[in-house]
């Protein structure tokens, strides 16, 4: 009778109880995950500040400290003066730098449609990585979007709302990517791995035959065999191999630094290249039907085609 | 006005751990600040309060930054009830309970988290875990608690957030 007179114990078990029938739901079916993101919506903004806010605060930290011990009186005004100016365009020159990375790699790759993002907010524990990004459904972001950088894979999407969306990155302990050896051709699994050297961050590949020839170095690219992540994004280099029962287990080095990650770009649409071609050719050999059998026909058209230099 | 300074804490709470204190964890060792202020308002509120406020606040932080709903709300829920049952009858605290109530909290959190996410189908090395990670950050939030304790004092001094009907008789009785 006592217990139940234990109001806080009493509050407790139905509680647990509320929060267990919930995580069992959410983890089966993401539809109610799903509707909370309304919610999200609203504080995004708040979030984006405070992020930001503490981009430059640890800047401001890990720049400043040596220089206190050296400086002194004015001159260490003015010094502190121009280092915060300095420090504004190092940060600009640090961000062209990322976004040109970024461009090149999306004027370099014209059969993906990309859109740039930022990240708002990291998932402060060690049990998962996962990130936001300040893009969502109204910019055309879906559930499993690959997400990308101009060095390699990301991760994908894992939830998405109005004008925010959450990325599980492919360094997280439930990530699975199917993946290929660039050099061999062996195909794999890459997981993630929980509890690894925040330092650094390594996959592991299994499911690899024990007869593949695997070296240091090699590069490891995505299959597109799970139908999520296309052919060819760089996953990461192998830094070394063991044999095990059923394998050979292989462990990566992301091409990804997931420490320094500031934009990241998600992969809306991959234009499918191999139509393109197909198109091209049925297209040339109804052309081919349509004209004459005369190779010169075809020589004075593509000769008009090419502008005369030095013409007028 | 205890109530909205309990969601402002909350919103607050939520928001700059998953921006401040992620920005300036060392190594994966960080500030858990949602539980600071969790575990500060057990110790003070004496009622069932700070659990409801855990669920909701950690249910928050599933919605911002958790791939499955609940995990967070579980995790915290059961380290507020447990300092909250704990520490009922305790009026004053020394440094050392401070310190132990936070990183046992801490601790609490993170192996409920782990079972969790065990659960969910994830697996790694719990020892490493705990050496790498989660005893450092439990070592490091049980000395913050003192200072989030303090200013949390100096709250509950005014009116407007003591409860109404601390705990009295029949609300907690023995278990």
């Amino acid at each position: 009778m006592n217990v139940l007179r234990n109001k806080p114990l009493i509050i407790t078990i139905v509680v647990l109880i509320i929060l267990v029938l919930l995580v069992a739901a959410t983890a089966t079916s993401n539809s109610l995950s799903q509707r909370t993101t309304v919610v999200g919506n609203a504080f995004v903004p708040l979030q984006t500040f405070f992020y930001q806010l503490s981009d430059s605060i640890t800047g401001a930290f890990s720049d400043t400290n040596a220089d206190y011990e050296t400086e002194n009186g004015q001159l260490q005004h003015e010094l502190e003066e121009y280092k915060g100016r300095l420090m504004d365009y190092d940060e600009v020159v640090a961000e062209n730098k990322r976004l040109s990375a970024l461009l090149e790699y999306k004027q370099n790759n014209d059969e993906q449609e990309l859109k740039v993002a930022r990240i708002t907010g990291k998932e402060p524990s060690n049990w998962f990585d996962m990130f936001t990004i300040d893009l969502g459904a109204k910019d055309g972001v879906k559930e499993n979007m690959p997400v990308i950088t101009a060095d390699g894979l990301v991760g994908r999407i894992d939830e998405v709302g109005l004008n925010w969306a959450k990325v599980r990155g492919i360094i997280d302990g439930s990530s699975k990517v199917s993946a290929i050896m660039e050099r061999t051709r062996d195909v794999g699994v890459v997981e993630g791995q929980i509890g690894v050297d925040e330092l650094s961050a390594t996959l592991v590949m299994n499911f690899l035959p024990l007869d593949a020839d695997i070296v240091e170095g090699d590069l490891v690219i995505t299959s597109g065999l799970d139908g999520i992540y296309p052919k060819g994004l760089v996953i990461g280099t192998v830094i070394s191999t063991t044999s095990e029962t059923g394998g050979m287990r292989v462990t990566l080095e992301p091409a990804v630094d997931f420490r320094r990650l500031e934009e990241v770009m998600v992969v809306i649409e991959v234009l499918d290249t191999t139509q393109v071609v197909d198109d091209t050719i049925a297209d040339e050999s109804a052309v081919a039907d349509v004209l004459p059998d005369d190779g010169d026909a075809q020589d004075g058209e593509g000769a008009d085609a090419v502008p005369e230099e030095g013409g007028e | 006005m205890r109530y909205v300074v309990f969601v402002l804490l909350g919103v607050f709470g939520v928001i700059l751990s998953g921006s401040f204190t992620t920005g300036i964890a060392i190594a994966g060792i960080q500030v858990d600040l949602l539980l600071l202020i969790i575990v500060s308002i057990a110790l003070l509120d004496k009622t069932s309060a700070p659990i409801i406020f855990a669920a909701a606040a950690g249910l928050f932080m599933d919605i911002m930054y958790s791939p499955v709903l609940g995990v967070y709300a579980i995790s915290y829920s059961v380290a507020a009830a447990l300092v909250t049952l704990v520490f009922r009858n305790t009026a004053r605290f020394n440094f050392l309970m401070l310190l132990a109530s936070g990183a046992g909290a801490y601790l609490v959190k993170e192996l409920v988290m782990a079972a969790t996410v065990y659960i969910l189908g994830s697996r790694f090395s719990l020892l490493g875990m705990l050496v790498r990670y989660i005893l450092p950050a439990a070592v490091l939030n049980g000395v913050l608690l003192l200072i989030a304790y303090l200013i949390f004092s100096k709250l509950y001094q005014t009116s407007w957030m003591k409860p109404k009907v601390r705990r009295v008789g029949d609300d907690f009785g023995h278990l």
